[in-house]
C-alpha cells in the first residue's frame, strides 16, 4: 500500500511558499553547456552530473534489480513449498515475502517514471485486500492461472494478497500453519508471485533495457538537458529526486502512521495499516525511510553504524554540502533519528531494529495502545521534521544553483 | 425560461475561404516549395510569461512528475487542508459493496472501468495505454483492463437534426445504447457475470494503424491511430464482430457510435471554471463570420447542479471534457465517480446500469449492492475532491528566455494556432462546489489573468480526428480546444502519457499533425516549415 503523491502539511507549505518567494523562477538553463558558467551572485555551481549518474545506476536501478531478485527467490520460495508443503517451507516462504518487501519499500523514495506509467503499483501494491472476493475466487477458479490474475482486480493480487494467504489475517498472530493452506491457496499464491514476479521484470527492464521503444529510462535521465523530453536540466532532476524525499517521507509521516493512528485512542483504525497480516508494519515505514537515506546518501543500504557519509559517495548530501555544512549533516542526522524512532514504536526500546519479537508490539496494537502511542506520535513528529526540512532548506537550493547542464 | 437552441454545424463556405486565405500564413502549403528562412516573427506579448496560471501557479515544483499534483500556490489555512484531505481521496481504491472490513471504500462498480480517480489521471496528469498495447505488433489485438486510463463513449444516433434542449429529450444528450449505457464499461466487479469474471458490460480491444506524414523538406514521421473493437457482450456473451450477421448483441448492431476518452490533466480546472462566461462566447464565431476558416462555437449541455437547483431549464454552457460534454468539475468529477468507477453521491445517486438486464441479473444475486442511496461517496468526500480538482496548480513555465522558445512562441502566433488556442482571460467569481447541504466556495481561482492556451470552443478538426459520435451541440467531427498549459510537462509526469482525446499521439509533434478541419492551414504553417522552426515550436510547447 502507497500513495504516490506527497500531501504538504499546512504550516510546512506556508513555510515553504514563504522560503521560497524570494528565490526566482529556478531552475536551470536548458541552453548552457558544460563546463559549468561562473554563477550568478548569490548562486552556488555545482555539476551534478555525478551525483546523477550515481543516483540512477547505483541506487534506483541497483533497488529494482534487487527488486526482482527477490520476487524470483519468492517465486521459487512458494514453488518449493507447492512441490512440498511443509512449515520448513512455509517459513521460507514468508521470508522470502518480507525479504522482496524490503527493495520494494526502499524504492518509494523515487517513484517517478515507469513505476507509475507501468501500473506497478496497484497491480502488486494495491490496498485494501478484497478477502470475501478472495475465497469466492478461489471457489469459482481453484486452478488459476497468471493470466486470470492478470485479468483479476487489483483487490485480488499483488503483496497483500500473498501476505494473507501466508500470514493468515494478522489479528492475534501473524504466523499460520502450513496445514491450514487449502490447494487452490497454494495453487492461487503460486500464481501470484509469478504474476509479481513479471511486473518487476518489466519494472527492471524498463529502466535498463529498453521503456517504449526509446532505449533505457535510466538513460533518459542520465541525459536530462534541453531537448530531452523528461527533464530538461539538471535542476529538473535534482526537484525530482529532492521532492521523492520530502513526499516519502510526508508519506510515512501523515499517511501510513498517521491514518490509522487516528486523532485518538478510540478513532485507531487497523483496517489502514499496511502490512498488518504479516505485522511488517514498523519494517514498511523504517524501509522507506531508508529510502531517503540511500538517496541522500548516495549509497545502497547505507548503514549509519557501519559507513560514514562523504561526498564521494555522489548523494544528495554532496549537492547540500556544497551549499550548507551544517544542514547537510543535519538532515543525515533527521533521517536517522526518524527511523530509530520508527524503531522504537513496538515498545521494546531497541531503536536498532524493527522485528517483532520477544516483547515488541505490533504497529496494529500499539495504535490501540496508550503508552504505544506517545511512541508512534514521537515517530511522527520525527518524520514531519524531516520532511520540513527536505521542503524548506533543502528544495529551495535547488533554485540558488547554477548547474552546468 | 429560456431555451437555447443547438445549431447546426459550421459553414463550409466560409472554412474552406479561410483555408486558402491562410495559406500564405506559414510560409505556403504546396509541396514543391523551397523553405527559405522566413523573417524573424514578432515575438507576441505573452511569451515572457512564466506563471501560466496566475497567483494560483506552481513555482517549486514546476520540472518534475510532481508539477502537475501540487496544491495552488494561494491555498492558505483550512482551504488547504480541504484540498490536502481531497489529494488523499483522489488516490481512495474502492471495492465491491457492501464490504464489513473497509466500508468507507466500498461501493465499487456493479460495472466500471476504473477504481481509483488516480488510475485514471496519473500524478493528475494524462492517462496511457499498457506498455502490452503500446508494443504489440501492429495490427495485434490488445484487451484492455485495468491499466488503460480510457474506455469507450457509446451511443446510438440521435432522432434529430437540429435539437432544441428540453427535459423530453434529455437536454439534447447522447442517446443511451438500449441495454447498456452512454458509457461502455469494460470492467465487472466479480459476481457480476458467471460466464467471465471481472468484465462488464463487454470486452473491448485496442489495436494501433499507422500512417505517415511528409514535411515539405522530405522528413517524415509515422502516426499511430487506435482502432477499438467490442467482444464477448453480456446479452450474447462470446459473440465477436462478424460472428453472426446481422450481429446479435445490441452493442454490436451498426447504429452503435463508440468514441475513446483519455483520461486528461487535473490542474488548472477551477481557473477554466471561472473564465465569465461572456468572455468565451465572446470568441464564438460560429458562422465563421470574420473569414478566418475559424469558426468555434459553443457546446450547451445538460447540468444536473441546476436540475438539483430546481432550475427549469437546466443546461449550462459545456467547459470540460473532449467535447466540452459537462458544465462544471463537479458535474465532469461527479459524472466520473459514477460512470467510470460505480460510485454513487448526491448528484448522481442512481447506479449507472440501472434498468438494464445486466443490473437486474446482478441484483438477484447481490441485493445489498444498491447504490447505497447514493452515498458511496459521501457529500463531504465528494466535495472536498471536487475543491482538490478545482484547486490544482498550474505548472510554470521553463525556459522562456531560450532564444529558440521565444522564436517558438512567434511562430506559434504567426501559425495562427492561436486563433484556436487563445492564449489568455481574466477569470471571474467561481460558482463553488454545490451540494445539497451547502456551497464550498473557491475565491482563490477568482480574479486571475491566466494562459491556459484555450478558447474553450468546440472547432471542426477534420476528418482524421473526427469521431463521427454527437455529443450535446458537439458534432462528430467537433473537439474542444485543450488547454496546451502544462503540456510540456506531460511525459515528466508520465512517460507513457499520449495526447488527443484517444492519447493516439506519443509526441507534441505527432498531435500537431493530426490536425485538421479548422486547424488545417495552421498545421499546414508547421509542415512547411524548416526543421529550425519546427523545433522551435516544439521547444515552445515543451516550456509550457
Amino acid at each position: 500500500m502507497m500513495k504516490r503523491n506527497p500531501k504538504f502539511s499546512l504550516s510546512l507549505l506556508a513555510a515553504a511558499l514563504l522560503t521560497l518567494s524570494a528565490c526566482g523562477g529556478g531552475g536551470g538553463d536548458s541552453t548552457a553547456s558544460s563546463p559549468i558558467p561562473t554563477p550568478a551572485p548569490g548562486k552556488v555551481s555545482f555539476d551534478a552530473t555525478a551525483l546523477i549518474n550515481n543516483e540512477v545506476d547505483a541506487v534506483i536501478v541497483q533497488t529494482y534489480k534487487n527488486l526482482n531478485s527477490r520476487a524470483k527467490n519468492l517465486l521459487a520460495s512458494v514453488e518449493a513449498f507447492k512441490d512440498g508443503v511443509s512449515e520448513a517451507e512455509m517459513d521460507s516462504a514468508q521470508t522470502s515475502w518480507k525479504a522482496a518487501r524490503v527493495p520494494w519499500e526502499t524504492s518509494e523514495g523515487f517513484l517517478f517514471g515507469p513505476v507509475d506509467s507501468l501500473g506497478i503499483d496497484p497491480a502488486i501494491d494495491s490496498w485494501p485486500l478484497n478477502t470475501p472476493d478472495l475465497q469466492a475466487f478461489l471457489q469459482a477458479r481453484p486452478d488459476a492461472t497468471v493470466d486470470d490474475i492478470e485479468n483479476a482486480s487489483d483487490d485480488l493480487r499483488g503483496f497483500h494478497a500473498m501476505e494473507y494467504l501466508l500470514f493468515g489475517n494478522g489479528i492475534d498472530s501473524n504466523d499460520k500453519a502450513a496445514s491450514a493452506m487449502t490447494p487452490s491457496e497454494i495453487n492461487y499464491l503460486v500464481a501470484l508471485a509469478q504474476a509479481f514476479q513479471n511486473r518487476t521484470q518489466e519494472l527492471e527492464a524498463a529502466w535498463t533495457v529498453d521503456f517504449n521503444t526509446k532505449g533505457p529510462y535510466a538513460t533518459a535521465v542520465k541525459s536530462a538537458g534541453a531537448g530531452n523530453t523528461q527533464y530538461s536540466s539538471h535542476a529538473a532532476v535534482m526537484e525530482e529526486l529532492i521532492n521523492g524525499l520530502t513526499g516519502i517521507a510526508d508519506e510515512v509521516g501523515n499517511a501510513k502512521i498517521t491514518e490509522p493512528f487516528g486523532p485518538s485512542i478510540d478513532k485507531a483504525d487497523t483496517s489502514l495499516v499496511e502490512s498488518q497480516y504479516s505485522w511488517n508494519s514498523l519494517t514498511d515505514f523504517h524501509n522507506n525511510l531508508q529510502s531517503v537515506l540511500n538517496v541522500y546518501t548516495g549509497k545502497l543500504g547505507y548503514n549509519p553504524n557501519q559507513d560514514s557519509i562523504s561526498t564521494q559517495m555522489n548523494g544528495v548530501y554532496a549537492f547540500v554540502l556544497k551549499h550548507n555544512a551544517t544542514l547537510a549533516d543535519r538532515v543525515l542526522a533527521e533521517i536517522i533519528d526518524a527511523q530509530q524512532k520508527i524503531a522504537l514504536i513496538k515498545g521494546d526500546g531497541n531503536p536498532n531494529t524493527t522485528a517483532i519479537t520477544g516483547n515488541a508490539n505490533p504497529f496494529r496494537t500499539q495504535i490501540s495502545d496508550a503508552n504505544g502511542r506517545v511512541l508512534i506520535q514521537a515517530a511522527i513528529d520525527a518524520s514531519n521534521k524531516l520532511m520540513q526540512t527536505l521542503d524548506t532548506e533543502v528544495k529551495p537550493l535547488i533554485a540558488n544553483t547554477e548547474f552546468g547542464k | 425560461m429560456t431555451k437555447k437552441a443547438i445549431s447546426p454545424r459550421p459553414a463550409w463556405t466560409g472554412l474552406i475561404l479561410g483555408s486558402l486565405l491562410l495559406h500564405g500564413c506559414g510560409g505556403g502549403g504546396g509541396e514543391n516549395i523551397t523553405v527559405t528562412e522566413p523573417p524573424p516573427p514578432v515575438e507576441p506579448s505573452w511569451a515572457r510569461i512564466s506563471a501560466l496560471g496566475g497567483e494560483t501557479t506552481n513555482t517549486t515544483g514546476n520540472q518534475s512528475s510532481f508539477g502537475f499534483d501540487t496544491p495552488a500556490a494561494n491555498l492558505q489555512g483550512d482551504a488547504l487542508a480541504f484540498h490536502l484531505l481531497g489529494d488523499a481521496e483522489f488516490e481512495t481504491k474502492f471495492i465491491k459493496a457492501p464490504s464489513t472490513d473497509f466500508p468507507r471504500q466500498d461501493g465499487l462498480g456493479p460495472v466500471f472501468n476504473n477504481d481509483a480517480c488516480v488510475e485514471c489521471h496519473t500524478r493528475d496528469g494524462r492517462g496511457n495505454y499498457t506498455s502490452t498495447a503500446l508494443k504489440a505488433p501492429l495490427g495485434q489485438w490488445t484487451k484492455l483492463g485495468g491499466e488503460e486510463a480510457l474506455f469507450l463513449r457509446i451511443s446510438v444516433p440521435p432522432e434529430r437534426g437540429t435539437c432544441v434542449a428540453e427535459a423530453l429529450n434529455n437536454y439534447c444528450a447522447p442517446e443511451k445504447v438500449p441495454g447498456f449505457s452512454d458509457q461502455l464499461f469494460h470492467r465487472g466487479v466479480l459476481g457480476l457475470r458467471a460466464d467471465s469474471p471481472f468484465t462488464g458490460q463487454a470486452d473491448a480491444y485496442v489495436r494501433f494503424e499507422t500512417s505517415e506524414v511528409r514535411y515539405a523538406d522530405g522528413e517524415t514521421v509515422t502516426l499511430y491511430k487506435p482502432v477499438f473493437q467490442i467482444r464477448n457482450p453480456y446479452d450474447s456473451p462470446g459473440e465477436a464482430p462478424g460472428d453472426y450477421v446481422p450481429p446479435l448483441s445490441r452493442v454490436l448492431q451498426a447504429d452503435v457510435m463508440s468514441s475513446p476518452r483519455m483520461g486528461m490533466p487535473m490542474f488548472g480546472l477551477g481557473l477554466l471554471e471561472a473564465i465569465p462566461e461572456s468572455s468565451i462566447l465572446a470568441l464564438a464565431d460560429e458562422y465563421d463570420s470574420n473569414a478566418d476558416g475559424i469558426s468555434g462555437r459553443p457546446n450547451w449541455v445538460f447540468d444536473p447542479v441546476k436540475q438539483a437547483q430546481g432550475d427549469h431549464n437546466p443546461v449550462s454552457l459545456g467547459r470540460f471534457g473532449w467535447k466540452a460534454s459537462t458544465p462544471s468539475v463537479a458535474v465532469q468529477g461527479l459524472g466520473a465517480y459514477h460512470g467510470d468507477m460505480g460510485i454513487t453521491s448526491y448528484l448522481f445517486p442512481q447506479e449507472s446500469i440501472l434498468n438494464t438486464a445486466l443490473y437486474d441479473s446482478y441484483q438477484v444475486l447481490n441485493p445489498q449492492d444498491d447504490g447505497q442511496n447514493g452515498t458511496e461517496v459521501s457529500e463531504d468526500v465528494a466535495k472536498a475532491v471536487m475543491f482538490y480538482a478545482n484547486t490544482l496548480a498550474v505548472p510554470a513555465r521553463r525556459n522562456v528566455e531560450d532564444t529558440r522558445v521565444l522564436r517558438g512562441a512567434a511562430l506559434f502566433e504567426s501559425a495562427r494556432c492561436t486563433a484556436c488556442h487563445t492564449p489568455s482571460f481574466r477569470t471571474g467569481p467561481h460558482p463553488g462546489v454545490w451540494g445539497p447541504s451547502g456551497v464550498v466556495p473557491v475565491p482563490e481561482v477568482a480574479g486571475q489573468t491566466i494562459y491556459p492556451f484555450s478558447d474553450m470552443l468546440l472547432h471542426d478538426m477534420g476528418d482524421a480526428l473526427a469521431d463521427n459520435r454527437p455529443d450535446f451541440a458537439a458534432n462528430g467531427r467537433e473537439w474542444k480546444t485543450r488547454p496546451l498549459w502544462g503540456i510540456g510537462l506531460t511525459q515528466t509526469v508520465n512517460p507513457l502519457a499520449g495526447y488527443l482525446h484517444d492519447g493516439r499521439a506519443r509526441t507534441l509533434e505527432e498531435a500537431i499533425l493530426w490536425h485538421g478541419g479548422e486547424a488545417e492551414a495552421s498545421r499546414e504553417a508547421f509542415r512547411t516549415m524548416a526543421k529550425s522552426d519546427r523545433d522551435a515550436m516544439l521547444a515552445f510547447l515543451a516550456s509550457l
